[in-house]
């Protein structure tokens, strides 16, 4: 059992990193991204393949932060004035172009297969494996979590809450509204990238269907919850998620009269209408 | 002899892309939010028409209820859901439609597995007409596809209601003023939109095969055929799906067939960056 609460705990870590991310994007500066997934895959394989080939874990750790960054800055240049309809299909897109990179270059990321075998970082003495993970993690999520507090109270978070509010004010006190969007995509890509190095570390091993839609979907929703608020309703609304989300596999041991084919379609079925509910409610009419 | 080969398949792909992408075309057009939903209306009224045809009705009875039920369900979930939101902009629309796809995607899944299932169609003979090779069922899906759009398009242009969908399109204000009913207006978008994507998919399902995935993995053409027809365009859809049809395709001489898909993908990068109203300016 606690180490079911360990594994819920750490999945809920690394989930934690691509909403503060997405949190950056869409919560402070209301930008929509559907495909966090991406920023978080290119992080995952970065990390995954950097530490295979004997990078040392912090080290690939920035790396694949970086990189995720760069990808995201990218895709934020790539998209014509960021305009929001044009950035949920841009997005939801590149993330699905990823994953078939991913799965097509054999001799990149091993195709189908993945990656198998990526190091964790070194236990602490007199700590589990396990525990030890979970301390990391913390401590990299602690870090992550009070770079965004600064973000949010530094000017730039100011900026950006005021893109959000209305882009001609800020144009019209002479700051570029589009070269602070592409920052706040950047950074929001590589929160989502160091939750992937986490993931890919945690796992052991990668493959591209890890990556697919509801990934973006689990971390809309969770940013969603927190009614895309501040770090602190962002991180706890994650672990809210990633409870459900893995709280919901134990039914496997419960439930008999599904198979696991039918479990898992019932399992995103219940995200899916969640998802519809949770948007009904934060928008009803009557309410901003 | 190869060039034939590729030209006939580019033509039944623009074929089988063309009815879904007006779906999400028209959705766009009128109701002004890209509905990721519409590739689960392919798949949905795939399946539909499978689970039909177990009643041994023939596929095209079967395909063409399948399609209703599937534009009926279209609508049902516009009016308990997307109705509410309608003034809220554009995210809530398209969260809607990502849980929409969620439910979706694993109603089929859970209904029928994750297998490739098959129509109950025999293989017939090919017809070769001057070199060209096409099977009856492609000249089915091309003959169906031409009729259809041609209604659409007939409709919209000619009808006193395709007049208010179009008013609705352009100046919903100014629609409302002179006596246009929005709320039938959106009704009515949602219905055909799930009909033509169904029908999209029960085609497209009897070229390949059915499974959970048929619609998804066409949801990037889809939408690169959508905007490259300047969104809100019917005609401009069909073009475009021809247009992406033929790169894809002929892509096939320079890229591996698995990257199709991610072709597409930077055909809509490239067509946001240069040209973002698409290549007809749609009506609006």
């Amino acid at each position: 059992m606690i180490d079911y609460l360990i594994a819920i705990l750490i999945f809920a870590g690394i989930y934690g990193f691509v909403a503060l991310g997405l949190n950056i994007q869409w919560g402070l500066t209301g930008l929509i991204n559907l495909g966090q997934v991406a920023f978080f895959a290119v992080g995952a394989y970065t990390f995954a393949l950097l530490s295979k080939a004997g990078v040392p874990f912090l080290l690939a750790v920035g790396v694949a932060t970086a990189l995720s960054g760069v990808f995201g800055a990218a895709v934020a240049m790539f998209t014509p004035r960021l305009r929001e309809d044009y950035l949920a299909i841009v997005t939801l897109g590149f993330s699905e172009f990823v994953r078939l990179v991913l799965l097509n270059e054999k001799w990149l990321a091993g195709g189908p297969d993945g990656v198998a075998g990526v190091p964790r970082p070194a236990s602490f003495p007199g700590l589990g494996s396990e525990t030890s993970f979970l301390v990391v993690t913390a401590l990299a999520l602690a870090f992550a979590f009070w770079f965004t507090r600064r973000i949010e109270r530094y000017p730039i978070g100011r900026t950006l809450k005021a893109i959000r509010e209305d882009e001609g004010v800020v144009t019209s006190v002479g700051k570029v509204a589009l070269a602070y969007k592409t920052k706040a995509f950047l950074l929001g890509a590589a929160l989502a990238g160091l939750g992937g190095a986490f993931f890919a570390s945690y796992l052991s091993y990668i493959s591209p269907d890890m990556f697919g839609p509801n990934v973006s979907i689990y971390v809309l929703a969770a940013v969603l919850i927190g009614a895309q608020g501040s770090s602190v309703a962002t991180l706890l609304s994650t672990a809210l998620v990633a409870a459900l989300l893995e709280g919901t596999r134990l039914l496997k041991d419960y439930i008999t009269f599904v198979d696991g084919v039918e479990l898992a379609a019932l399992r995103l079925m219940v995200l899916g209408l969640a998802l519809i509910a949770i948007v009904m409610v934060r928008y009803r009419p009557g309410r901003a | 002899m190869e060039f034939k080969i590729y030209l006939i398949s580019a033509l039944v792909m623009a074929a089988i892309w063309s009815l879904p992408a007006a779906a999400i075309s028209l959705i766009y057009g009128v109701l002004r939010y890209p509905n990721f939903a519409i590739p689960e209306f392919m798949t949905l009224g795939a399946y539909l028409t499978l689970l039909l045809c177990g009643f041994s009705l023939p596929l095209w009875a079967a395909g063409l209820l399948a399609a209703v039920v599937t534009g009926l369900i279209a609508l049902a979930v516009d009016q308990t859901a997307f109705r509410f939101v309608r003034k809220a902009g554009i995210l809530p629309p398209v969260l809607l439609s990502l849980g929409l796809m969620l439910v979706l995607q694993n109603l089929v899944r859970f209904g029928w597995g994750n297998g490739n299932l098959q129509f109950p169609i025999l293989p017939m003979r090919p017809f070769i007409i001057a070199g060209f090779i096409i099977t009856p069922v492609q000249a089915a899906i091309i003959g169906l596809v031409i009729v259809i759009l041609a209604g659409v398009f007939l409709g919209l242009r000619y009808t006193e209601f395709g007049r208010a969908v179009r008013a609705t399109s352009t100046n919903p204000e100014l629609a409302i003023v002179t006596g246009v009913q929005p709320e039938r207006v959106y009704g009515a978008v949602l219905f055909a939109a799930g009909f033509l994507a169904a029908v999209g998919g029960i085609v497209l399902a009897t070229e390949t095969s059915l499974n959970p995935l048929l619609g998804w993995r066409v949801l990037i053409p889809l939408f690169a055929v959508a905007i490259l027809g300047g969104l809100g365009s019917v005609v401009g859809a069909a073009l475009a799906a021809v247009l992406v049809g033929l790169t894809s395709e002929f892509s096939l001489f320079i890229l591996p067939s698995s990257y199709k898909t991610a072709l597409a993908f930077l055909v809509l990068t490239l067509v946001l960056l240069v040209r973002p109203s698409g290549l007809v300016k749609s009506r609006s």
